[in-house]
């Protein structure tokens, strides 16, 4: 087997060799190259956007329209995805005059480490200038992003974190009311966008959507599935969270799924070539026989260092019998760019199951239910539990922080244009197990009085697209 | 299998007893087949009927749909929502065969089955498909989710009506007797609402009711 590629961190190249490096260079040539190509050729950029997703009312085929999200398939496809991807846009390389021989040798897709620190939140500065260096327009520049993002302002740091994610033991989780998803998502079928009113993998939650959202703002290219792919940093963005599967396997005790429903279905691209190929979960498990690996895949000191954010139960098994509805909201939430809560009061259980066990649940979970919204208001709200009304200094607001709402996709939760609507609006699961047990040994978990707040992540200019929340609910199992 | 196995997976699958409900439809229907009603019978006895085969029909494909909004309901009132959705579904049915069998006693079976198969190729058709599975999330307790409930039931049977009422009407006009074409719509409705990217099957289910037509005629 040839040696693999390395993928390398956009920030990593920059600050070797700045805005130029000869490696983003190329991917602006070839993105370039690519976007010179009729629409209708599988190798060009729109064709490659529309295997993601097409608009509204354009027809699908087996190549078009097969984006996996809300699923346990959402790692495997989009790796299968961007690895066919590199391989067209390499080939697009390797055949421009300009580009340097030892540079189409050693081409591979950069990622972008949002989360590595310093100024790294920041777009790299070569998807930021409208011009390359010799004063052509930039390939990789578009002007519909959120304008603060194009003038290098960072993410926020809830948005980029993937420690939670990390935190999740468990690759995927049944897709039944309540129960949370999973670090890759829930088992489903072959799932585009809303087949089955299911929430998003942990990972796909937070960074995923939360930086698709940060990114595209209100009507920009990344915060819709399908001109997502359009903005070419959508591409670093994917492989960053590529890596990040990496990441969690690294840690003790992480496994892929082994079921054949995962690993043997199959779907369909196209190679450079532009020659029809399949690929399925099983055949893109390791990264170094699909020909790349990544520059750095550290190994999370999570399990050895329970941070204020854990979550989830470490080493507590799933129970066998599904969550059981306490308590939920009355009313509709609405969203619109500023703080807003909910309180409701939760049940004593009365399954048997929870019964047999004295009424004390193994796992509680929050679920944001029924999230609608014509578009995507852009970033994402920060959800916290019984977060204290005053502003004491000492309050440290992390402690309370569940996780966070995204909209990428709201616009196809209630598209019955398209073959892909399986519930009413978006769905978040979170695991707040530890966090009520903590409140409870803490005495501020009152049963009669749960209050649930979102926060937005970044601030919005003028009036956010208003977003609303169906129900809030709280189940145990 | 153990008493507590089975106790499981009713925890599991809480639209179980909605199952078995259809299932005692179909074992209704069957029964009377054997018995055919004459020409003369009375509107009333074709219209109890047609409400035994609304069930039998309509339920099996609504029993995913059930399961979540059973799931997502407070645990002593999982059976409550369900009688109460699915009975407000049947409603629907019930309050379309009021006129459906009046209005197609004497209509021709095969026309309403071609009608059924060019509706299956119509863009309406599957707009109503998916909006079935627009379910809204009902409130946990009291008389708002009882209402809630009830209105989901009926928002959820109006728009199994805009996606089934040629096939029903084809129904309405071979009877509850007709237990071949009943087995065959059943599995077009229900595959419609369960199969993922159900639209594909829009070809081959009109290709299905067309076929059905051609017979009928024969």
């Amino acid at each position: 087997m040839a040696e693999p590629l390395i993928r390398r961190d956009a920030w990593g190249l920059e600050e070797e060799e700045g805005t130029w490096h000869p490696i983003l260079q190329a991917y602006a040539l070839g993105v370039g190259v690519m976007q010179e190509r009729d629409a209708d050729d599988p190798l060009s950029w729109e064709y490659q956007a529309e295997v993601h997703g097409v608009a509204s009312g354009r027809p699908p085929d087996e190549f078009r329209n097969q984006c996996q999200h809300n699923t346990w398939f959402f790692l495997p496809w989009h790796r299968m995805y961007l690895a066919w991807f590199e391989r067209i846009v390499r080939a697009a390389v390797r055949e421009h005059p300009e580009i340097p021989t030892d540079v189409k040798d050693a081409w591979a897709l950069p990622y972008w480490n949002y989360d590595r620190g310093d100024s790294t939140a920041r777009l790299p500065t070569a998807f930021r200038e409208p011009q390359l260096s010799d004063g052509s327009d930039n390939p990789l520049f578009t002007p519909r992003r959120d304008p603060a993002i194009n003038d290098g302002e960072p993410l926020s740091d809830w948005a980029i974190s993937a420690q939670l994610a990390m935190e999740e033991e468990d690759f995927a989780h049944e897709a039944i009311p309540g129960l949370a998803p999973g670090f890759g998502g829930p088992i489903t079928g072959w799932h585009h966008f809303g087949e089955g009113r299911t929430p998003a993998g942990v990972l796909e939650a937070t960074p995923h959507n939360d930086v698709h959202g940060e990114i595209g703002g209100a009507g920009g290219l990344m915060s819709v599935v399908a001109t997502a792919p359009l903005d070419p940093v959508f591409w670093l963005h994917h492989a960053n969270v590529d890596r990040l599967w990496g990441v969690w396997l690294a840690q003790l005790g992480r496994e892929n799924p082994t079921d054949t429903a995962w690993t043997g279905l199959a779907f369909d691209f196209h190679d450079e070539q532009g020659a029809p190929v399949t690929s399925t979960a099983g055949e893109v498990l390791d990264t170094e026989a699909l020909g790349y690996a990544y520059d750095e895949i550290p190994t999370p000191a999570l399990l050895s260092e329970p941070g204020p954010r854990r979550r989830a139960m470490p080493g507590r098994p799933l129970p066998d019998h599904p969550p059981e509805l306490v308590g939920a909201s009355e009313e509709k939430v609405e969203l619109t760019g500023s703080d807003a809560s909910v309180a409701f009061p939760v049940s004593e259980p009365s399954s048997p199951a929870l019964l047999a066990d004295e009424g004390r649940p193994s796992r509680v979970y929050l679920n944001v239910e029924e999230v609608e919204g014509e578009q995507s208001p852009g970033a994402s709200y920060a959800v916290y539990l019984n977060l204290p009304d005053d502003t004491d200094a000492d309050t440290d607001p992390e402690a309370y922080h569940v996780g966070n709402v995204s909209f990428f996709g709201i616009e196809l939760a209630q598209d019955v244009d398209n073959d892909h609507t399986g519930g009413r609006g978006l769905r978040f699961a979170f695991d707040i197990t530890t966090l009520v047990e903590r409140l409870t040994e803490e005495g501020s978990w009152d049963p009669q009085q749960v209050r649930v707040t979102f926060t937005p992540l970044r601030p919005t200019e003028g009036e956010a697209p208003a977003v609303r929340i169906g129900r809030v609910g709280i189940y145990y199992q | 299998m153990t008493a507590l196995a089975v106790r499981r997976i009713g925890w599991s699958h809480p639209e179980l007893a909605a199952a078995a409900v259809a299932a005692g439809a179909w074992a209704l229907l069957l029964g009377h087949a054997e018995h055919p009603h004459g020409p003369g019978e009375q509107y009333l006895a074709n219209l109890s009927g047609w409400t035994v085969m609304a069930v039998a029909m309509m339920v099996p494909g609504a029993l995913a749909d059930v399961r979540i909004v059973a799931l997502s309901s407070m645990w002593p009132r999982r059976q409550r929502t369900i009688a109460l959705f699915l009975g407000s579904y049947v409603c629907v049915w019930i309050a379309f065969g009021v006129v459906a069998v009046a209005v197609a006693a004497e209509a021709s079976v095969g026309v309403l089955l071609a009608l059924a198969a060019a509706w299956e190729l119509s863009a309406w058709k599957w707009r109503a498909v998916r909006r079935c599975h627009l379910i809204e999330a009902l409130p946990p307790r009291g008389a708002s989710a009882d209402a809630a409930c009830a209105r989901a039931g009926l928002r959820y049977g109006w728009r199994c009506v805009v996606s089934c009422w040629p096939l029903m009407l084809a129904m309405a006009a071979a009877g509850h007797q007709a237990i071949a074409l009943m087995a065959l719509l059943t599995v077009v409705v229900a595959a419609e609402k369960i199969v993922v990217r159900s639209a594909r099957l829009r070809g081959p289910a009109a290709a299905l009711l067309a076929g059905a037509a051609l017979l009928a005629f024969v």
